[in-house]
């Protein structure tokens, strides 16, 4: 069972088909049965497989299934092979258990609806997906994934697609998503070009080697190793929700919350990273690829965190959250940091998924409303809820011994301290690192508010809402602490080198993705001190503002930069800006092809024009339908005619031979005819029209009085036909 | 060929003339008379004229029945049809599309020519030139036609017994009146 | 007389028999050039037929007579029953198949 692993992936694929074609006719019980024990059975494979089998084989790559040749076309074979190595066990099991939970949490949130089997049905095929992402040894099975992702968040986001907005965002997640696609697929081509490979190790491993075809200088300059990093950037930033492919995840928001915290907080989006950090051996060969991820990421970890501070819909809140920790998660793997990326993604997958959750909790309490506005005090109503609630947000904030803390300052620390940049780029790690703290500042800043906001103070919403107020029943509760624990105490696999049973992850991550940079502790000691700060000066700053509830101070703030106030409100107008720029000459030029290539030149030109062809063509042969047999058998009698003329008439002789000497002239014609002998020549030499020389010899000869130019006439008669048949030809005689 | 027929072949030409006058003769008579009646009578004679020309041909079973079922049955079938439709035509021709049926006619003609001229060509060969007595002495007697019919084309005899009966089937159904009282054969 | 002068006269005949069918307006007189050119059609054969010393032509003959007898039959009552509906002989009018 162990080499099996295949059984991870597929176990979730068979639950959800059978829930897509079965599931309506079974109860609810019997659905998320199947369900949840399709996830935790793969949970429990995984962590067989992780626990026991594989730190013997991890440092030798890891254990391998292959199922089976995908295609081989020439020297190319893909095959359909799994990878369990030290990076995607641990993804696994992330996968896996925070998977596990929130099907779990599921069967609560989603206990009214009556697309139960159909949603979890979904669920599963994600986890099917992902997990066949995380596990691919190739590039191309990789991509099975990616896209089987893609298409479980469109289909999970439009879940309730009765709504147009929701189908909307579906179809702008799927979209969006497919821009990076492209790049992802151009990203896999050139290093197939390059490595004649799609398997990941093997590129990897060319990519250790330095070898010439990746170093190669490709366009501008630039090797190739670069742009096939780029453009496979381009598919993380459009997966992974970066500048500037991010503007779905927003409205992704449109879903069922558990969707949201799945798939829009602890994997989906992840996968970006993950790429990262997987074909990390590629990236260092280009820094230049390495800083721009880590500019992007920077700038995108800053960015959504300003438009966070100006929303009013929790999950909107959330999302932009998510958003801005994927950056920080992009710094770090962008400047080399590759362990501390994935260790961000790994505390990250358990606050924000509890985040999540919690929102799901107090929207569920709220009969489904997510507007802070008219929320307040619900810690009382909702201890559970509040309580894994402060232990997340404390976590995001980056307060010390949550786990927040320690892969926010690995990820700082390790920009700061990057080598990987030459001297040209040098400064990109120190910046990434300091857009980064400010990042920071903003994440407390937005995430106390929140918290401020909804938990406590006055309660703001109506009279009704507010008698029905209560804590969420325990299959959602108990995934809820379940990560609240996780969110406390994950930080433990990453503490800092230096200190006992340090950098656990950095340690175990080592065979896949290279060796953590040594640290001095000087710098780390710095970095976490400045982090506590700005953590506790965002809290506070935020108390000051909303503490208990209070929203006069930010009403005066809004009052004083009204201008200011309404671009962060309107999110930098990003969506107006691609609405304009892309959408609408999109849909112009759609209307336009149809307009003139469906209307004109398909319907009228070639559709009609057939029509039209074939219908003059009738109207022509009617012609030929007189009714009048005895016209019809006059035809056949001159068809006949011709056919007789035709056949009876002498064959043109094969060879004319003329040979001139002086004045005399020789002319033999070879007959190819079976039958020979039974012509009549007759040659007429000199043009009189009378022939001079008559007989069954196709040859005669002649003398010339005079030099000049004669018209020779051969008239072949067959007597039995009395047809015959001129040959003629032009002599000059000298 | 043989000589010795060759004495006797100048009476057999002119019989072979008069006949085959005749035959040609009520054959063009039939084709341009404009009474329906005149050609019925023409085409008899063109029949009875072949009937003689089968005979010269010792083909005197066929000569025999040519006279009883043509010239006799057949022309007697044509006659009563004849009397019960006539009306004389306007134009004997057929006016439209003359051209192209004058051009059939034309393209007809150019096809018999070639075929006359490769038979006139080839007139020697023993096939074409052949006038002696058959072999047989019996040679087309009823008794050794019949003998033929009813051995190796006993089949085909049946069959076309039946071939008749489809034919008088046909031809009453054709002419049936049908009227409200129920068909009626005319 | 030798075989090809029976063969040019049934050739002739097959040819006014042609011209017939081909010319005249007047379905029964069209029937009886087909006739014609049956006639012909016999009369080459028995020719033949006495070359080749062949019984057999007479057999093919004697068939052919017969279906012509039969042609004759249905061909007539097809005269007579469209006639009957109106009351023409021109083939020049029985052009429903036009077009």
């Amino acid at each position: 069972m162990l080499s099996q692993l295949h059984i991870i992936p597929l176990l979730p694929l068979l639950s959800a088909a059978y829930l897509i074609l079965a599931g309506r006719h079974h109860s609810r019980r019997v659905v998320h049965h199947v369900a949840c024990m399709a996830v935790g059975a793969a949970l429990l494979v995984s962590a067989d497989a992780f626990f026991f089998a594989l730190p013997a084989l991890v440092e030798s790559g890891g254990l391998t299934d292959v199922v089976g040749t995908w295609f081989a076309s020439g020297d190319l074979r893909v095959d359909l092979a799994l990878r369990m190595d030290a990076l995607s066990g641990l993804m696994c099991l992330v996968v896996t258990f925070v998977g596990a939970l929130i099907h779990i949490y599921s069967t609560g949130y989603m206990a009214h609806d009556e697309d139960y089997a159909r949603f979890f049905a979904y669920l599963n095929l994600f986890c099917g997906a992902m997990l066949l992402l995380v596990l691919g040894d190739s590039l191309p099975v990789m991509f099975i994934g990616w896209e089987g992702v893609g298409l479980c968040s469109y289909l999970l986001i439009g879940f309730w697609y009765g709504e147009a907005a929701n189908a909307s965002a579906g179809k702008k997640a799927f979209i969006t998503n497919r821009v990076g696609d492209l790049g992802f697929l151009i990203g896999m081509f050139l290093l197939f070009r390059a490595a004649s490979t799609f398997d990941i190790p093997a590129i990897v491993d060319t990519a250790r080697a330095g070898s010439a075809t990746l170093t190669a200088t490709l366009w501008w300059g630039q090797p190739v190793a670069f742009w096939a990093a780029l453009f496979l950037f381009l598919g993380a930033a459009g997966k992974s929700a970066q500048i500037p492919l991010y503007v779905w995840l927003p409205d992704a928001m449109a879903g069922p919350t558990p969707v949201s915290a799945l798939i829009h907080a602890a994997t989906m989006v992840t996968a970006g990273v993950y790429m990262v950090a997987r074909l990390g051996a590629l990236y260092l060969l280009a820094p230049a690829a390495l800083a721009v991820v880590a500019v992007v990421g920077a700038l995108t970890a800053l960015f959504a965190a300003v438009i966070a501070f100006a929303q009013n819909d929790f999950k909107k809140v959330l999302a932009y959250s998510t958003i801005s920790q994927l950056g920080f998660m992009f710094v770090g793997v962008g400047t080399g940091n590759f362990a501390g990326g994935i260790f961000h993604l790994f505390t990250h997958a358990f606050f924000k998924a509890g985040l999540f959750l919690c929102a799901g909790s107090v929207m569920h309490a709220m009969a489904g409303s997510g507007d802070i506005t008219r929320m307040g005090g619900l810690c009382r109503k909702l201890p559970w809820t509040t309580w894994v609630f402060r232990i997340c947000w404390l976590a995001i904030c980056g307060v010390p011994v949550f786990s927040g803390f320690f892969s926010k300052d690995a990820i700082v620390t390790g920009a700061f301290a990057t080598e990987v940049f030459g001297p040209h780029l040098g400064w990109v790690g120190p910046a990434a690192g300091a857009s980064l703290l400010a990042a920071a500042l903003g994440t407390a800043f937005y995430m106390s508010r929140l918290y401020f906001l909804v938990f406590t103070g006055e309660c703001r919403a109506d009279p009704h809402t507010r008698e029905h107020l209560h804590e969420s029943p325990i299959e959602m509760v108990g995934p809820l602490l379940v990560l609240g624990l996780g969110a406390l105490l994950a930080g433990v696999v990453g503490l800092p080198s230096g200190w006992p049973h340090g950098d656990l992850i950095g340690h175990w991550l080592a065979p896949a993705v290279g060796r953590s940079l040594e640290v001095s502790s000087g710098l780390e000691w710095r970095v976490m001190a400045g982090s506590t700060a700005i953590a506790l000066a965002g809290i506070g700053l935020a108390r000051l503002f909303f503490g208990g509830g209070a929203r006069e101070p930010a009403r005066r703030f809004v009052a004083a930069l009204p201008r200011l106030v309404a671009v962060v409100r309107g999110k930098f107008f990003v969506d107006e800006i691609y609405q304009g720029l892309v959408v609408r000459p999109m849909r112009g030029l759609s209307r336009l092809l149809f307009l003139v290539v469906d209307r004109i030149l398909i319907d009228r030109l070639l559709v009609g024009g057939w029509a039209v062809l074939v219908e003059s063509m009738g109207r022509l042969l009617r012609l030929l339908q007189v009714g009048d047999v005895q016209r019809y058998l006059a035809v056949f009698a001159i068809g006949l005619a011709a056919l007789v003329y035709v056949m009876a008439r002498p064959a043109t002789p094969s060879e004319v031979k003329i040979r001139v000497e002086g004045r005399n002239l020789a002319v033999e014609l070879s007959d190819g005819e079976a039958r020979p002998g039974k012509l009549d020549y007759g040659f007429d030499f000199d043009g009189d029209g009378r022939e001079d020389v008559l007989g069954p010899t196709p040859s005669a000869s002649w003398s010339y009085a005079r030099p000049g130019r004669y018209r020779l006439r051969v008239r072949i008669t067959d007597p039995q036909w009395n047809t015959s048949r001129t040959i003629e030809r032009s002599i000059d005689i000298r | 060929m043989n000589p010795a027929a060759h004495s006797a072949s100048l009476a057999e030409a002119i019989v072979f003339a008069i006949l085959g006058a005749g035959v040609l003769a009520g054959g063009l008579m039939t084709i341009t008379r404009r009474n329906p009646v005149s050609a019925v009578m023409s085409l008899v004679l063109s029949f009875a004229a072949l009937a003689g020309l089968f005979a010269t041909l010792s083909a005197h079973f066929l000569a025999v029945l040519q006279i009883l079922v043509y010239a006799g049955a057949i022309m007697v079938l044509f006659v009563f049809v004849v009397m019960m439709v006539n009306r004389e035509e306007t134009t004997p021709v057929a006016r439209q599309g003359l051209v192209m049926r004058a051009a059939g006619v034309l393209a007809a003609g150019y096809v018999f020519y070639r075929a006359a001229w490769l038979v006139g060509h080839e007139r020697t060969l023993p096939l074409l030139a052949a006038s002696a007595t058959p072999p047989v002495k019996d040679f087309g007697t009823v008794a050794s036609v019949g003998a033929l019919l009813f051995s190796d084309f006993l089949f085909p005899f049946e069959a076309i017994s039946l071939l008749l009966l489809v034919a008088v089937i046909g031809a009453v159904m054709l002419t049936r009146h049908f009227h409200e009282s129920g068909p009626r054969v005319s | 007389m030798p075989t090809y002068a029976y063969i040019l006269v049934s050739l002739a005949l097959f040819f006014v028999g042609t011209a017939g069918v081909f010319l005249r307006r007047n379905a029964l007189i069209v029937l009886m050039s087909v006739e014609l050119q049956l006639a012909a059609g016999t009369l080459a054969l028995l020719a033949f037929s006495r070359a080749l010393g062949d019984q057999r032509g007479h057999v093919f003959a004697f068939f052919v007579m017969a279906i012509a007898a039969a042609e004759a039959a249905v061909g007539l009552a097809v005269v007579v029953s469209v006639f009957r509906t109106r009351r023409t002989t021109s083939l020049d009018e029985v052009n429903d198949l036009k077009g």
